[in-house]
Parts: structure tokens; C-alpha cells; sequence
């Protein structure tokens, strides 16, 4: 349970991977003997800095384990979950890859590489014709060519793209925007600004702040004269609230698209006692990354899920991950594609994972692995949509996520519009 | 106009002083008459500031007493001193350096009931004519000699009866010596002030005080009646240590 | 032109809220030399006592006085329980950083575990706008500016012009002499303690209404920029520090307005080094300069 156990896990299971290798390359490496169990790679970071994300992503192989193994297995065969720690660093995450590569014969896919780590490894699994469904948030995979490349979730800048599609949603034409110059809000800034120009709205003004000054008055005035409808915007509690106060102070709140920062307490008890909790309230649109909590296969997701407390310590923390959930998603469809192909050599079945989530007119909607089995054994075309909702990889293997404008209603945060894919990626020049 | 009518002069009781429990000043004992002046020569590094700045909380007073008017002053805080009718000038640091010349007048009269201030600038104007003209200039910005009529311009504001000068003279010219030493400091004692006048010009000191005490490495080591002083042989070798 | 105006407009109102801590930080600094780092912590402890009341229904300029005389108690405190006896032992002035330093992380800490690491606001209607042209200000802004330039007035003057005053400048310069002119120098430092305390409780509840939400660490968090200004207008110089938090708050908002937002402070500090490499002394210059702490 504590972080020692955990680390004595990974080591046992890094020595276990080693000792496979010793035996893979003396004699049985070209038996094809009795059918062997398959395996997963959770390849993240287990210690370090990163630590949490590598449970994370563990938290989504395991309950797919679950559901696969319960359904007999893929082709027969039981499938595993092994935690291969990345260090979430390029210095270990390259020996490790390397290593896992050329010890595990039975390694049929790897779920991980993070933002660290996977410019560093995905060229290796290329290499090695090993699937990776990644969940790296970096914009410089959203034109990958590397086709055992795979990412179900959003690169980071999505966010700055949805907040532009959902000012377009709401029928905004003059839209603003107002960023923090800190690390955190700047990651969704050029995407929101570029995506309000490529949508075709105005752009009355866009505004850098430095972040913790004692006054914004000029800046507020300038925004006040450009008179947006909107302002699409991400800062810290504190800047946020001087900036707005000293709006409302000049001029009048427009409507505000913001991220899941406006949803932390923080920064709602800031902005509540700089414009009043009211107003916030009304002009308020959180743009959030949307997880239905209503969908299918996120039911069969939790349940599984908390079905796997030997192997996920309490297990409910993880049941709104949406990273989590991504990559319980992304287990899933590397065994239907296996399936789907009647092989488990990922050269073969990589080419399938596109045919088993793209949305086609005659296929059958599968929610889970064993309903997906079971149609796929009766020669029909599947389409499964997963706990993220639907899968649909684009042509450089980028998925994405939809997103949702949320509103504070009452106590509760309410949806109050979706925000699919397509609109985000028309934000984003796709 | 005084704040104090002890109007006695200072008694040194074996006062040992110094820094920081290392004693510099050994023993000394001397008095300074009323309306007299009592000077103290010596080389440089002999003690004699220091034992000034015991009385004023600047050194450490290590032992002995020191007695104003019949009543110990020696474990006082220095800012009641003034209370008692003691005033002084140190060698350095003798002047408030970003105030105007007025202003450090009218600091010197702190004590002073407040509309009585005024008048005595006037007053004190007057016996230093030189810094009439210049009240509104800041301190930091007079020359050395008009810095040191200041000084004892602002030591002499609330008109003390004893009044301790370390070296009043240090890098005056000849003529402002002069004014010093023959002119403002007898004309003082006269008014019945006691003064204890610490001086490296020992001729000129010696001329205009009553009496003189040697001091070589913290120990007085002569006292004479000013008159008495004739043999300046012996006391060039008492001053260079040799006795 | 519009936009300039509505610019040093808003500079003055910036001033103004930074100008009422910096006269109290460059008082206490030049009567007693220590290089108070805690002052942001008075700031904000003071903030809070006004937030309290204010929330417990009392009018936030009543508020602000009882924040005035809480700071002015809580420095005094901080001076005679935690600094005193350092001076004593004769720290230096590095040393007394140090301490001062320390006084600040555990005020703050401690405050925020009181409090918790969120946001607070005070309950104070901005009240109605004056608008000229672009330059819109509110009453309370108004009401800020007002107390700004009385307190800083009155300051000055109790500097110039009174026995006290005088006492106090003279300390700070030549404390040996001030005790030989009979100046009960304890009781002077105390009273530029209590002074400079009651300054950063106003100054405190000012910058925060200003800024409109604040933590426990806001005070110490914006001390930088106050001694900016103390600095920039010469340490010491109470004229210097409102001259100086003028010069920061309009740098900073004409900044802002005609060239870049997210620079406004690169511009202000830049402007801070390039007149201290002009004035190294400040805008208002004094003549001495190195003295030890005063006892
Ligand atoms: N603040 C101090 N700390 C330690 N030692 C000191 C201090 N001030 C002076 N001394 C030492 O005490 C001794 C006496 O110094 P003092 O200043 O009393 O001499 P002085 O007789 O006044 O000499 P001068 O004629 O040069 O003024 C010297 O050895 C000096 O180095
Ligand atoms: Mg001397």
C-alpha cells in the first residue's frame, strides 16, 4: 500500500522482466508452444517528481484487464497489466523502453509515455512495431506520422481551442481575451487566440498580464473600450479578481469563457468577493474537458475499476480521471483490434484499432470488451465507444476528447452545452 | 534658563572604562571645580574619549563613580544626563548631519520648555555670530570649524552647568582655535559652567585651564595646578610615557 | 491623449495605495535601521483584524482605523518582544534581515494555517464612479487617494515641524547625540514602530480593497514593490517614498496602456535601476548613509 510496497512492486516486476529475457533468448524465443499470457506495459512515471501519474494510467489497465480476462481472454490468451517505471525522465525512460523491448515477448501493447517521456520513446516502439497510446499533452504530436501512434485524449492547447469553440457556440462575433503570463495560463492562450481568428470572430483585444500586480486599471480600460460580448480567460485567483474588480469598476462584465481553473474554489471565493458572487455566476462559462458520466462504458469502467483494488489502492480516487478512463479505453481497443485482425502480433493488429472505433453505417455500437468480442465472433463491423465517449482517430492518430461549457447553478456545476470534437478541431486548423 | 540648578561640576571617582569588558581607562580619578576648567592631555590612544564616553554611554563604564551636584550619575541613561545639567560634545559624530543648523539648536533644547526654544537660538545665535548666517544650511554641509561652533552651540542650548568638550579644536585653523580655546571656552567657565576639556594643543589648553591631567595608557599619570606647569621637559616625558 | 491622462490617473491612484506603506517602511527604517522585512506580515495581520470586523458588520473605514491601530500594536510588539533583544546582543544589520525574514515566514505560515491557503475579500461597495474621459474613478478609490495624501501630509509635517519629529530625524541619524540632547530614545524608536505599524495597517487595507481579494502572504508578497518605491524616492525620505510610489504607479500603468501589459513591471524596475544608477542615493537624496541598527 505505502510508496515502498509500491516501488517493491515495480522493482519485482522489472526483475520479473528481465529474467523473461534471460529465458526468451536461450532456447524457447520461436516455440510456439501452449499459448502464453498477453501483456500491457503501463509505461509511466512511478517515482519521481511524476509519480502519480504511472497509478494513474494503472488505474485504467487493470479494470480492463478485468472486463477482458471475465470475457475469456483475447484469442485465448489472459492478458496482464506491468508497471514499467519511466522515471518520467528521457534519461531512464529510454533504457527502460529499450529494455522492456528486448526482454518481452509476450508485450502486445504499451499503454503510457507522458508528456516526459514521449518524444524520447514513441520512435523506439515505432521501431519496435509496439501500439503506444499515449497520453502526452504536447502539440507537437497532433500531426504525428508514426503509425503505432496512438492518443485518445486532447493535447493540452484542445483547451484553448474548445474556449474559442465555445465562444462561437454561444453566439459570440466579438470575442477578447485576457491571460495570465504564467506558465499554467499561457498554455492555453496562442490556441484560443488563433482559434477565435480562424473562427471567424473578432478580436477586439488580447491581453498578456503580468500575473500579481497591485493594479490593472489601463488594461481594464482599454478591455472596457473594446467592448467585447465576451472574454475568454485564464488567470490566477488573485489577478483574476484585481483585473475584474477593476472592470466592473470602469465598465461593464461581459460574459466570461474560462477553464476548470475558475472551477477551483480559490479562485471562485476570489472573483465572488471582487464582482459579487451573483454576477459571477451569470456570466460565467467554464469550458471543461467532458467526461459522460452517463456513458456505458464508463459504468462498466467504474465498476471494473473498483473490482481491481488488488492491484489499484483505493480505487474510487480514480473514477473522474479522465486520464484513467483514457487509458482504460485504450487497453480495450488494442484487444478488440487484435480481435478484430484474429492476431495478437501487434504489426498486424495496429492496422485494426482504426477499424474497430471509426464510426461507420453498418457497424455495431459496442460498449464493452465482451459485447465487442461477441459481435466481431459473428463477422460484424464494431464501432466502440468508449468511456470517453467516441473514438474517432483522425488521420495523424489524434482522437480527442470532447468538451463541455459548464455552468454554476445552484450549488452545482451544471452542463450546459457540449462541445464535440469537430468543433474543437475546426478551432484548431485540423 | 538652565534645566537643572544643581549647578555643581563633575567628580571622577576611580572610574575604570572601556570596550566590550576589555578596560582601556584604569582607575582614574579627578574633579573639575565650579566655573573652572580642568583639561586632559595625552597621546593619541591614551583613553581620554573614552573616558568621556563612559560617562555619556558610548564605553563601557567598568567600575568606579562619578558624581554630579552630590548625586551618582555614573549608571544613569545617558539621555537624563542633560536633566542633571551635564552636556557634551564628542570628538566625532558632534553635530545632526541632515538637519539645518536651527534645527539642531532646537534639538539641542529638547528639554527646554517649548516657547523658551526660540529665544535661546537667538541667544546662542548671537554668541556665534558665524552661524547666524547660515541657519537654514543642513549640518552635513559646514566646514569643519563651523560644524564644531554647532556642536557646542547645541551642547550649550539648554545651559548646562558642567559640560564635557572632546577635542573642540581637532582640524581647526589657527584663528578658529584661537576663538575657541581663548574666547568661548573662558568666557563659559566664567559664567560658572564647569568644563572638562579633553585637547592635543596641550600649550594652549593648559593656558586657559586651571588644572591639568596627564593621561598615558588609561592612567593619569600627573595632575598639576595650570600655574605649577613649568617644566615642559618633564612634562613632554610624562606625556611621552617615559616617567 | 485621453489614454495618457486616464494613464497617470490611475498611476496616481496606484501611488497613492503604495505610497501610504512605504512612508511607513522608509520612517521605520531610517529612525531605527532595521530593514524590517516583516512589515508585509504587519500588512496583512493588520488586513485581517479589518477583515473581521468588517464581516462582523462594521463599516469598512472604521474597519481600517481599528486596522491602523492593531498594525501600530502589532509592530510595536514585534519590535520590543523579537528584535530588542537581538539588538541588544548587537546583531548587525545583515543579521536583523535574517531575523526579520523569519518573523515574516512565520507570521504568514501561521496566519495561513489559521486561516487557510484561500482568498478573502473585504464587504465594500466601490461606491459611485467619477468618470473624466476615460478615467473613471471610484468613491472608495477617491476616499483611498484622500487618506493617502493626509496621512503622508501629516507625516511630513510631524517630521519637519515638531519637537518629536525632529527628535525622530535626529535619532535616526545620530542616536548617541539625540540621548546627549536628552531625547528618551526608547521611547521615540517605539513610537516610529507604533507610526510605521499604523501606516502599514492602512496602507494594508487600502492595497487590499484595491486589489480586491487577498491571502495570507499578500503583504509580504507586494512588500517588494513598496520598498521599490521607499528605495526608488531615497530610504528614508518619506517625500522620496510618495515621490517614488509615483513614479512606480504611473511607470506601471503608462506602461501597461501604451506598450506592453505583461511587462508593466519590467518597465517599472527597470526605470527603479536606471535612476538608482543616476541618484545612487534615491530621488531624495540624505547625507549619511551607513549607521548601525539604533539601540
Ligand atoms: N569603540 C571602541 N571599541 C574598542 N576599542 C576602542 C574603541 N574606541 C577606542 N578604542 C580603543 O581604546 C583606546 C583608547 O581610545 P580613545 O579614543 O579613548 O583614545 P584617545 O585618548 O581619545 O585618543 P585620541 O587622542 O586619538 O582621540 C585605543 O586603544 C582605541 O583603539
Ligand atoms: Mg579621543
Amino acid at each position: 500500500m505505502t510508496g515502498k510496497w509500491k516501488s517493491f512492486g515495480i522493482a519485482v516486476a522489472v526483475v520479473g522482466a528481465l529474467g523473461i529475457a534471460a529465458c526468451g533468448s536461450s532456447s524457447s524465443s520461436s516455440s510456439s508452444g501452449p499459448k502464453g499470457n498477453l501483456e500491457f506495459a503501463v509505461f509511466h512515471a512511478f517515482s519521481g517528481p511524476n509519480a502519480a501519474y504511472g497509478p494513474e494510467a494503472a488505474a485504467g489497465c487493470y479494470p480492463a484487464i478485468v472486463e477482458i480476462n471475465a470475457a475469456g481472454g483475447i484469442l485465448g490468451h489472459k492478458v496482464h497489466c506491468t508497471p514499467v517505471d519511466s522515471k518520467g525522465e528521457p534519461a531512464d525512460a529510454v533504457p527502460a523502453a529499450n529494455r522492456m523491448i528486448a526482454s518481452s515477448s509476450s508485450l502486445v501493447g504499451v499503454i503510457g509515455g507522458g508528456s516526459n517521456e514521449a518524444t524520447a520513446v514513441v520512435p523506439l516502439f515505432q521501431q519496435a512495431h509496439i501500439p503506444i497510446f499515449s497520453t502526452t499533452g504536447q502539440s507537437s504530436f497532433d500531426h504525428n506520422t508514426a503509425s503505432y501512434f496512438w492518443r485518445i485524449l486532447s493535447p493540452d492547447s484542445a483547451q484553448g481551442s474548445a474556449m474559442a469553440a465555445a465562444a462561437k457556440k454561444l453566439g459570440i462575433t466579438r470575442a477578447a481575451t485576457m491571460f495570465g503570463n504564467d506558465i499554467a495560463a499561457q498554455g492555453s492562450a496562442p490556441s484560443a487566440i488563433a482559434g477565435v481568428k480562424r473562427l471567424g470572430l473578432a478580436l477586439p483585444a488580447s491581453q498578456t498580464l503580468a500575473v500579481g500586480q497591485s493594479s490593472y486599471r489601463s488594461e481594464a480600460t482599454a478591455m472596457s473600450n473594446a467592448k467585447p460580448q465576451a472574454i475568454i480567460t485564464e488567470a490566477d485567483p488573485q489577478t483574476s479578481a484585481t483585473y475584474f474588480s477593476e472592470l466592473s469598476q470602469v465598465g461593464q462584465v461581459p460574459k466570461l469563457i474560462t477553464d476548470p481553473v475558475s472551477q477551483e474554489p480559490n479562485w471562485r471565493k476570489a472573483m465572488g468577493g471582487a464582482i459579487g458572487t451573483t454576477l459571477l455566476n451569470k456570466q460565467d462559462y467554464a469550458v471543461v474537458a467532458y467526461s459522460p458520466a452517463t456513458l456505458p462504458a464508463y459504468k462498466v469502467f467504474t465498476s471494473e475499476l473498483m473490482a481491481s483494488a488488488k492491484h489499484v489502492p483505493n480505487p474510487s480516487q480514480w473514477n473522474a480521471d479522465l486520464y484513467s478512463v483514457a487509458d482504460y479505453d485504450s487497453a480495450i481497443i488494442m484487444a478488440l483490434a487484435m480481435d478484430a485482425a484474429h492476431s495478437d502480433a501487434p504489426g498486424v493488429y495496429n492496422r485494426y484499432v482504426t477499424k474497430v472505433t471509426a464510426p461507420s453505417s453498418g457497424a455495431t455500437i459496442v460498449h464493452t470488451y465482451a459485447a465487442g468480442k461477441a459481435a466481431l465472433a459473428h463477422g460484424k463491423h464494431i464501432q466502440y465507444v468508449g468511456a470517453v465517449g467516441p473514438v474517432h482517430f483522425n488521420q495523424w492518430h489524434n482522437a480527442g476528447n470532447a468538451f463541455a461549457i459548464e455552468r454554476y447553478v445552484n450549488g452545482n456545476w451544471k452542463v450546459y452545452s457540449l462541445i464535440t470534437a469537430a468543433e474543437i478541431n475546426a478551432a484548431a486548423g485540423f | 534658563m538652565s534645566v537643572s540648578d544643581a549647578g555643581e561640576a563633575p567628580v571622577f571617582d576611580s572610574v575604570s572604562a572601556g570596550y566590550g569588558g576589555h578596560e582601556v581607562v584604569h582607575d582614574v580619578s579627578l574633579a573639575v571645580g565650579q566655573g573652572q576648567i580642568a583639561c586632559i592631555v595625552g597621546p593619541n590612544g591614551a583613553g581620554k574619549s573614552t573616558l568621556l564616553r563612559a560617562i555619556t554611554g558610548d564605553a563601557q563604564f567598568l567600575g568606579g563613580r562619578v558624581w554630579l551636584g552630590g548625586e551618582e550619575i555614573s549608571r544613569i541613561p545617558s539621555n537624563r544626563l542633560i536633566k542633571r545639567g551635564l552636556a557634551w560634545v564628542p570628538q566625532v559624530d558632534d553635530v545632526f548631519t541632515t538637519l539645518t543648523v536651527r534645527e539642531n539648536l532646537e534639538l539641542g533644547g529638547f528639554l527646554l520648555p517649548r516657547k523658551g526654544v526660540a529665544a535661546r537660538v537667538d541667544e546662542l545665535l548671537d554668541t556665534f555670530p558665524l552661524l547666524a548666517g547660515m541657519t537654514s544650511r543642513v549640518a552635513g554641509r559646514l566646514s569643519g570649524g563651523e560644524r564644531k561652533l554647532l556642536a557646542i552651540a547645541r551642547a550649550l542650548m539648554p545651559a548646562p552647568s558642567a559640560l564635557l568638550l572632546d577635542e573642540p579644536t581637532a582640524g581647526l585653523s589657527p584663528e578658529m582655535t584661537g576663538l575657541v580655546l581663548q574666547n568661548q571656552i573662558p568666557r563659559l567657565s566664567a559664567s560658572g559652567v564647569a568644563i572638562l576639556l579633553v585637547e592635543q594643543r596641550a600649550l594652549e589648553a593648559i593656558a586657559v585651564s586651571s588644572r591639568v591631567h596627564v593621561m598615558v595608557s588609561g592612567v593619569i599619570r600627573a595632575s598639576r595646578e595650570a600655574h605649577e606647569v613649568t617644566d615642559w621637559d618633564e612634562l613632554a616625558r610624562v606625556f611621552l610615557g617615559e616617567q | 491623449m485621453a489614454v495618457f491622462i486616464s494613464a497617470v490617473g490611475f498611476g496616481v491612484v496606484t501611488a497613492a495605495i503604495l505610497a501610504i506603506s512605504a512612508v511607513g517602511f522608509t520612517l521605520q527604517f531610517s529612525v531605527t535601521n532595521v530593514f524590517n522585512l516583516a512589515f508585509g506580515s504587519v500588512m496583512t495581520l493588520s488586513g485581517f483584524v479589518a477583515y473581521w470586523l468588517n464581516h462582523a458588520g462594521l463599516n469598512i473605514w472604521v474597519a481600517m482605523a481599528a486596522a491602523a491601530v492593531s498594525g501600530g500594536l502589532i509592530s510595536l510588539a514585534i519590535n520590543e518582544a523579537i528584535y530588542t533583544p537581538f539588538i541588544r546582543h548587537g546583531l548587525n544589520l545583515f543579521g536583523m534581515v535574517i531575523v526579520t525574514i523569519s518573523v515574516a515566514v512565520i507570521f504568514d505560515h501561521g496566519l495561513q494555517a489559521a486561516v487557510g491557503p484561500t482568498f478573502f475579500s473585504y464587504t465594500a461597495p466601490a461606491g459611485k464612479a467619477f468618470r473624466f474621459a476615460d478615467f473613471v474613478l471610484t468613491r472608495q478609490e477617491l476616499i483611498i487617494v484622500g487618506i493617502a495624501v493626509l496621512l503622508t501630509i501629516l507625516v511630513q509635517v510631524a517630521l519637519q515641524y515638531t519637537r518629536v519629529g525632529k527628535a525622530m530625524r535626529g535619532l535616526a541619524i545620530n542616536a548617541s547625540l539625540a540621548r546627549a540632547c536628552g531625547v528618551p530614545t526608547r521611547g521615540v524608536i517605539a513610537l516610529a514602530w507604533f507610526v510605521s505599524g499604523v501606516l502599514a495597517g492602512v496602507g494594508g487595507v487600502a492595497l487590499f480593497l484595491d486589489i480586491s481579494t487577498f491571502t495570507a502572504t499578500t503583504g509580504s508578497e507586494f512588500l517588494i514593490v513598496i520598498i521599490a518605491a521607499a528605495v526608488l524616492g531615497g530610504i528614508g525620505s518619506p517625500r522620496g517614498a510618495v515621490l517614488g510610489a509615483l513614479v512606480v504607479g504611473i511607470v506601471t500603468e503608462v506602461g501597461a496602456a501604451y506598450w506592453n501589459a505583461e511587462l508593466k513591471d519590467v518597465l517599472a524596475f527597470g526605470v527603479l535601476i536606471a535612476v538608482l544608477l543616476v541618484r545612487p542615493q534615491g530621488l531624495f537624496s540624505r547625507l549619511a548613509t551607513e549607521r548601525a541598527i539604533a539601540r
